[in-house]
């Protein structure tokens, strides 16, 4: 006689599916011949698919009360809050990205401004006009020609009359274009 | 959480588990808080997938944050049998479907006075249709434990539908 125990889990294992075929057979062979072990473990078997119908009964109607679809439409993920959040998440850093290249643009502005002000290269002098090529408009081409005589036409008869110099600076500047105008 | 992209395999195992979790949870706790669970458990992962993803099957895995997000609830909330009525149609008036469905009642009572240990195992075995090597990696326990457990329980079950014969 096999210990009861150790019966029931054998037949357990079969009804389940979990025995490999050798075991199976062995067991199929011994119950054949032990009438008594074979009423216990048709016992235990009809319990295990007692419990499966129940349990497996329970939670499929349950299902149908909530009114749930079968299997596929919860076979999908929940609805996550992913999408929103990866929205949210690229315009962060699209607006991460703005701000730091008006950051750098403003620091790097900055930083030329101070450091390398006085090492600008200045733009190359123009080469002199000879005193003849100066007053020879016609030589300018067409285009600057027209350009020029347009300036002059909007240019005042005489200039504003000057305020007087309110400052050192604005006095070597006037006395500066005096020079200039040769008064 | 980590991007859409990312998830993809994630995603794929959950559409192949999410209809058996959802009968897990069922059978765990009553139908209206199997949802929540569910969506419980799916942030879980989702939140863990980062430190997860390429060690090892990602089916078991989900198994195991399932087994975690029940017991935690059960935990806040103490365990709590779940209502028949949320599973149960009441009987039929001929003598087969009222005799089923006393029948099914009187084995739903008798997992639910079960101990959580041989409840969790009846339901990943009977409502998740796991194997007895998914439940033990669910479980993180033997496969020994799992029969000795899937043993006791359905014994237990017999035993009191035969005393209330």
């Amino acid at each position: 006689m096999m210990e009861r125990d150790a019966l029931e889990r054998l037949a357990l294992d079969r009804a389940g599916g979990e025995l490999d075929p050798d075991t199976e057979a062995l067991l199929a062979a011994y119950l054949a011949d032990h009438p008594e072990d074979h009423a216990a473990a048709a016992a235990i078997e009809a319990a295990y698919r007692q419990c499966r119908d129940a349990i497996a009964g329970r939670t499929h109607r349950a299902r149908a009360a909530q009114g749930l679809p079968a299997a596929s439409a919860t076979g999908s993920a929940p609805a996550s809050p992913r999408p929103a959040a990866g929205r949210a998440r690229r315009w962060l850093a699209h607006a991460a990205a703005l701000l730091l290249a008006v950051g750098l643009g403003a620091g790097g502005g900055w930083w030329a401004a101070r450091e390398g002000s006085g090492r600008m290269p200045s733009p190359p002098p123009r080469p002199a006009l000879a005193r003849g090529a100066e007053t020879s408009l016609d030589a300018l081409g067409p285009f600057w020609h027209k350009k020029v005589a347009t300036l002059l036409q909007g240019r005042p008869a005489a200039p504003p009359p000057r305020r007087g110099p309110s400052s050192a600076g604005s006095w070597f500047r006037s006395r500066f274009l005096d020079k200039e105008d040769g008064r | 959480m980590p991007e859409p992209s990312d998830t993809a395999e994630l995603e794929r195992a959950w559409a192949g588990v999410a209809d058996r979790l959802r009968a897990y949870f069922a059978c765990r706790a009553r139908a209206d808080e199997a949802d929540d669970l569910l969506q419980e458990c799916f942030l879980r992962a989702m939140r863990s997938w980062n430190g997860f993803a390429g060690r090892g099957r990602c089916e078991g895995w989900l198994w195991r944050i399932a087994v975690r997000t029940a017991a935690d609830a059960f935990r806040r909330r103490g365990p709590r049998p779940a209502a028949l009525p949320d599973g149960f149609d009441p009987p039929a008036a001929d003598g087969a479907g009222r005799d089923a469905s006393t029948e099914a009642e009187a084995v739903w009572a008798a997992v639910e006075r079960l101990d959580a240990d041989h409840r969790e195992v009846m339901a990943l075995r009977f409502a998740a249709d796991l194997s007895y090597a998914a439940i033990a990696d669910a479980l993180g326990v033997p496969v020994g434990t799992v029969r000795s457990r899937l043993h006791r329980a359905i014994a237990a079950v017999r035993d009191r539908i035969e005393e209330s014969r």
